[in-house]
């Protein structure tokens, strides 16, 4: 579903931001990427949403190879890769119907499936009786289940989350990973970029830990710390 | 298809609104930069039509007697032929020169109704080797058989004919100067409804929204600023045309010979229309060029 082959990544006159990583991921996959700021993370995430290019190597993304993905192909790279940030990203004048609603109506979904689709996502993140709502009038939580919506709901393949839970408290972040953890199991692989040990060490999911831009570490359950299960 | 053009339609209207006083900055430059730019058209065409005589540099005008032989005709041909100061003519048939008089005399019709062509002269139209010839040509041809009169346009003509080409000059280089400065901006209003929107359309490209989709209201912006000031401009050369007819329609005043037809004023507006097309939609993808990068 997803593979890095000897990538690598330098950006302009610096060091090595990714170095040889050959990291493969099954369909349905659950991976935490982990590693302190400035291992490469951030440079992973970007290069699976093409904005940016590798140095060498190839990525594979639901069988294409996207480094020679041609400019006006990548709408269709995006529309198979869901993404989630820290900050939400969410548009401050949309309701949170709306802000969901956008997300299909710009790919030129019609109106019929909109409108019998977005209530069924917010369902899924509970949050169907807040819909009308603005998302400066939500918890962060449930602006990140917003957002969750929002990416989900053209059903990608892939969802990618940079540090979903940076700036949620502990119980918004269980509802989260909850969420999360349930789109996963009706098939969505999810890769998601992490500071909080604790998720990773609950979830006992494959760990790929990154240091310097080099894999130093892929457990198929493993903990934020060293000692998963090799 | 409906819905997608109703989104377009709405999210236009937004960003026009948003950015009111650029739209209309970018509309009354575009506006005036087309009207300046029409208008030399439309003088230039007035001034060609009532200049047409003197075109290529004709002085003189050899006019035979209506009666004049076919024998006289020729003779003044040949003569023309090897006279040294004579550099080049054309000859003007009767149906030449009543299409001509109909042509200055088009607003007294019930005089063009009662020529024929039978009624009037045919004549010689004459570009000497030099100006300072002129004189001495006229003294030769006016004694010749057949000849009635050897007659010189108007320097007057002339002189305007010139001052029109240098206003035509200035005024085009004008209008290009503020055709330019309505581009920027068109440019520059776009820059910043993109500005605007940039939220809209960071999520727009994260979740694959296709190029096309996201940059067509914002070219609807530029072209909808494009035609609003290309209308009004067509306003003020379809004002210009009739204010043409009604300063100069006396039929023995000095420009008695210039006209616009309805046909000059719908080419001139064409291509204001155009060109405000096209400034709008050019404005519209610089504009957009920056930003839209992923």
């Amino acid at each position: 579903m997803l593979r890095f082959e000897n990538v690598e990544k330098i950006y302009k006159g610096d060091v090595a931001a990714l170095s040889d990583v050959n990291v493969d991921v099954q369909k349905g996959e659950f991976i935490f990427l982990v590693g302190p700021s400035g291992s490469g993370k951030s440079t992973f995430l970007k290069l699976l949403l093409h904005e940016e290019q590798p140095t060498s190597g190839r990525i594979i993304v639901a069988g294409r190879d996207i480094t020679r993905l041609s400019h006006w192909k990548l709408p269709q790279l995006r529309r198979n890769v869901g993404t989630i940030f820290q900050d939400f990203k969410l548009l401050p004048s949309k309701t949170v119907y709306e802000n969901v609603a956008f997300a299909m109506e710009v790919i030129g979904r019609p109106k019929h499936v909109v409108q019998s689709q977005v209530p069924q996502v917010l369902e899924l993140v509970g949050l169907e009786s807040k819909s009308d709502r603005f998302p400066t009038e939500l918890s962060g939580g449930e602006q990140q289940r917003v957002s969750i919506a929002r990416a989900f709901v053209n059903r990608p393949l892939i969802l990618l989350a940079d540090e979903p839970t940076g700036n949620l408290d502990p119980a918004n972040t269980v509802g989260v990973m909850r969420i999360l953890d349930s789109i996963n199991k009706a098939g969505t692989t999810v890769c998601m970029a992490t500071h909080d040990g604790r998720i990773v060490d609950a979830m006992r999911r494959r760990v790929v830990e990154l240091d310097h831009g080099r894999v130093v570490r892929d457990e198929v359950r493993g903990l934020y710390g060293e000692g998963g299960e090799q | 298809m409906w819905g997608r053009i109703k989104y377009f339609g709405r999210e236009t209207v937004i960003s026009l609104r948003r950015n009111l006083l650029m739209t209309i900055a970018g509309v009354i430059t575009v506006a005036v930069s087309l009207a300046l730019f029409g208008g030399i058209l439309l003088l230039s065409r007035w001034v060609d039509h009532g200049t047409e005589r003197i075109k290529g540099g004709v002085r003189l005008e050899v006019f035979m007697n209506v009666e004049a032989t076919d024998g006289q005709i020729a003779d003044v041909r040949s003569s023309l032929n090897t006279d040294p100061d004579v550099k080049s003519f054309r000859f003007f048939d009767k149906q030449d020169a009543l299409a001509e008089f109909k042509r200055i005399f088009r607003k007294d019709p019930d005089l063009v109704k009662n020529i024929t062509a039978d009624a009037l002269p045919t004549s010689y139209r004459i570009v000497p080797e030099t100006a300072e010839k002129t004189s001495n040509i006229q003294n030769r041809f006016e004694v010749l058989p057949g000849v009635d009169d050897v007659a010189t346009p108007e320097e007057a003509l002339r002189g305007l004919l010139d001052a029109t080409n240098t206003a035509r000059i200035i005024f085009i280089g004008l209008s290009l100067i503020l055709l330019m400065s309505s581009l920027f901006l068109i440019v520059n209003t776009i820059r910043l409804a993109t500005f605007a929107r940039r939220r809209e359309i960071e999520v727009m490209k994260l979740v694959g929204a296709s190029n096309w989709f996201i940059r067509v209201p914002f070219m609807a912006e530029g072209l909808i600023q494009g035609l609003i000031g290309a209308g009004l401009a067509v306003a003020v050369v379809v004002a210009l045309k009739v204010g043409f007819d009604r300063w100069f329609n006396s039929p023995n005043g000095f420009f008695r010979e210039f006209y616009l037809t309805t046909a000059d004023a719908v080419t001139v507006s064409i291509y204001v229309f155009v060109l405000g097309i096209v400034i709008g939609l050019i404005g519209a993808i610089i504009g957009l060029r920056r930003f839209l990068r992923v």
